[in-house]
């Protein structure tokens, strides 16, 4: 694509944060600077029976401090993750309810299980009634996962918007910011609140523990003795605005979203595939107008998977060849937080580039010959961060990669 | 290696058929899951859980790559079963 120099420019003016290294910009930050953990034993469901009940829940959540509008209750978990997130970015951008009111916005989700915390209590409800008429209500009316993007708009009284949910999965939060990029880049829009949210539930962790992929202690990316991931939870909203609309409300711009790719590996319903993966980063750097050499770092899918890590090390490597640049997890720290995961480490690029650091990767002992990389192991590091990819892929073999860079007045 | 009993042997190499998605007839005792007839990691996660719930087992995950024709099958399974 040679069209970059014409295409209107999209920068980011506000980031939302729900996390289990912290809610907030400011105790995010502290978080992936310090390489805070978020790994902790599971309150939401009975995992008795599994051998294992850890997990990266967000321990401190007070959805009334961000909801004001919407019934709390017209929420399930993942729904209030992601409304209270997109308050917070708003908030964090400097835009009121009167400044949104009447414009056109994009609003995208992505996510991964919805609200399937709720399916499991309608379940449990349904099957120890032995009664489907025993299904609470109140839940069976919140399961729709459409409605994590229009409870965005009921809350925040934005009318004039296009409200779509993403479900590709551990890859969707990178997928909803390439939307909302291609809906301001195309002129349709000026704003865009774009990420991902998910709630941990017994159906992921479940999923991964039959899939002998999760950790039996901690997640440990690109590691030579990695047996896996945490499931996590929480949520990141990002508000992508048109460079013009930015500067002429004298907004704090964190970064420049430059560009994006997405790949289908058309394969595997689970392994992730090398060739898609490669295929996915060069598209990004292709749309970004960026070369190989100008990444000063990649944050990973890097879940801590046998397969993954090793499979996304090759494909980087193919790409970067023998000195890829460094190339960093924050899965390490937040577990896999699902269609939040790639959105959280979107803004955790944002934060780098904005404050000079790269977030380290945690719990690593001895990084694996099959993944020749430097991780940033177990402490941050100060840099100069100009440009920064976010890599994700997903479960049925979507991959979306991210490319931000400063942006330079 | 335990002594094969046949009429478990019979059972498991039913349920094998059925997970990896096999004629019964050609499924033979050595032909590989994987490189002889198409099955891949997922469906031998299937047939693993299944195993599991048939014989109220469990079936360490590592065991899996062990799992590779229906002999070896057998044996993962009467190992976790104390036949």
């Amino acid at each position: 694509m040679s069209t970059a120099t014409a295409r209107r420019r999209v920068v980011l003016t506000g980031f939302g944060v729900i996390s289990s290294i912290g809610t907030g910009v400011e105790e995010y930050t502290a978080g992936l600077r310090s390489g805070r953990s978020g790994a902790r034993p599971i309150t939401r469901f009975d995992t008795e029976g599994f051998g294992q009940n850890t997990a990266c829940e967000v321990p401190d959540f007070e959805p009334g401090r961000w909801i004001h509008n919407v019934p709390l209750d017209d929420m399930g978990r993942a729904g209030q993750y992601a409304v209270a997130a997109a308050r917070m970015a708003v908030d964090d951008a400097g835009l009121t309810e009167d400044d949104l009111g009447e414009r056109q916005a994009v609003i995208t989700v992505g996510t991964t299980d919805g609200e399937s915390h709720d399916i499991a209590v309608l379940l449990e409800q349904e099957l120890a009634a032995g009664d489907p008429e025993a299904m609470d209500p109140v839940l069976s009316r919140r399961i729709n996962a459409g409605r994590l993007s229009t409870v965005i708009a009921r809350e925040l009284r934005m009318p004039n918007v296009e409200a779509t949910t993403v479900t590709t999965a551990c890859a969707a939060g990178n997928y909803s910011i390439g939307y909302g990029l291609d809906s301001i880049r195309s002129g349709e829009v000026d704003i865009a609140l774009c990420g991902g949210a998910d709630a941990v539930c017994r159906k992921a962790f479940a999923l991964f523990k039959r899939f002998g992929a999760l950790t039996p202690d901690v997640v440990r990316p690109f590691d030579k003795d990695r047996q896996g991931i945490l499931t996590g939870e929480g949520a990141g909203i990002l508000v992508l605005e048109s460079l013009e609309s930015a500067l002429a409300r004298g907004a704090r711009i964190y970064a420049e979203v430059l560009g994006y790719g997405l790949s289908c590996d058309a394969a595997h319903p689970t392994a992730p595939n090398r060739d898609g993966i490669a295929r996915g980063i060069r598209l990004a750097l292709d749309d970004a107008g960026v070369k190989q050499e100008e990444i000063d770092f990649i944050s990973a899918h890097g879940t801590g998977t046998k397969a993954n890590d090793k499979t996304e090390s090759a494909a980087i490597v193919d790409v970067y060849g023998d000195a890829p640049p460094r190339t960093v997890a924050v899965k390490s720290m937040l577990g896999h937080s699902m269609g939040a995961a790639s959105a959280l480490g979107a803004i955790a690029c944002g934060l780098a580039i904005e404050h000079g650091f790269i977030p380290p990767t945690i719990n690593h002992r001895e990084t694996d010959p099959d993944c020749p990389l430097d991780v940033v192991p177990n402490a941050a590091v100060e840099a100069d961060v100009r440009i920064v990819q976010n890599n994700s892929s997903a479960f049925a073999g979507n991959n979306a990669v991210l490319i931000l860079g400063t942006y330079g007045e | 290696m335990t002594t094969v009993a046949p009429e478990r042997l019979s059972r498991i190499r039913e349920i094998i058929a059925e997970n990896i998605d096999v004629d019964l007839d050609g499924l033979s005792d050595t032909a590989l899951f994987i490189d002889e007839l198409g099955a891949d990691s997922l469906k031998l996660i299937d047939v693993l859980s299944a195993l599991e719930m048939e014989y109220s087992i469990v079936i360490d995950m590592n065991e899996l790559p062990k799992m590779t024709n229906v002999e070896a099958t057998y044996q993962v399974t009467a190992a976790a079963a104390g036949w």
